[in-house]
């Protein structure tokens, strides 16, 4: 066996019971690292925007979720119209 | 930290809102079933982890966000041996170590319950925030009538 990340599954609950459902939401990730998180939710939002200054973190992200528009930048680098996200999440990374 | 913040706000819909996720100041902890080994060694992320907890507040303070909900959950990573546990916080965490008395207190609890694996145990909060905007009143008669 390998790590097993929260098999209890609480930080889908808890993402859960913050955003019921992610069906037509435009997301954009902050922090995202690997995309465990973006994982939870990439496969029902209309569209995913996931960033993190860590380049390899992105290559990994890519290379799981390929739908997903993956960044290689911090948030302050970002360049995306003003309110043109629907949720902005902050990957245990603020 | 608040710049973040304050960036997101300019990004979020009116309508939508920011997700923040964030361990807790509380100790991270090593356990095998529900004993505790003790706790990981984890230099300043406690600090951190408060910083970010601030950084929240004071968005709040600054009226840029009013928090709708929040709640704290359990967040575990099981591996399959301590010395595992120790090589993925060494690579994922930015510092921290399990400490030789944690170490030890973990391996006895293992011998004392084989086939348990040990678990890394973090305390995260998760925050839905929504974006503040400036509302003007229509004025008031008393004050455009001359």
């Amino acid at each position: 066996m390998a790590l097993l990340e929260d098999p209890e599954h609480n930080e889908w609950r808890a993402l859960s019971r913050m955003v019921p459902s992610f069906a037509g939401l435009r997301v954009l990730e902050i922090g995202c690292g690997d995309g465990r998180v973006t994982g939870l939710y990439a496969n029902s939002a209309a569209s995913v925007i996931a960033i993190d200054p860590k380049t390899e973190s992105i290559d990994a992200l890519r290379a799981e979720w390929p739908a997903v528009d993956a960044r290689a930048v911090g948030i302050e680098g970002l360049d995306l119209p003003a309110h043109s996200i629907d949720v902005a999440i902050f990957s245990w990374s603020l | 930290m608040v710049d973040a913040l304050r960036r997101a706000r300019g990004l979020v819909a009116p309508t939508g809102c920011v997700i923040d996720l964030h361990p807790t100041s509380a100790a991270a902890l090593i356990l095998v079933g529900d004993a505790i080994g003790g706790p990981v060694d984890t230099g300043g992320a406690k600090g951190r982890h408060q910083a970010a907890t601030d950084a929240v507040a004071a968005a709040v303070r600054d009226r840029l966000f009013t928090v709708d909900d929040t709640t704290e959950f359990d967040f575990s990573v099981y591996g399959d041996t301590l010395d595992e546990l120790q090589q993925h916080i060494h690579d994922d965490w930015c510092e921290g170590h399990i400490g030789d008395v944690t170490f030890a207190k973990a391996q006895a609890l293992l011998r004392a319950s084989p086939g348990r694996r040990p678990r890394v145990r973090e305390r995260v909060v998760i925050n839905r925030l929504f974006p503040t905007f400036p509302t003007f009143a229509p004025p008031t008669p008393a004050l455009t009538q001359t």
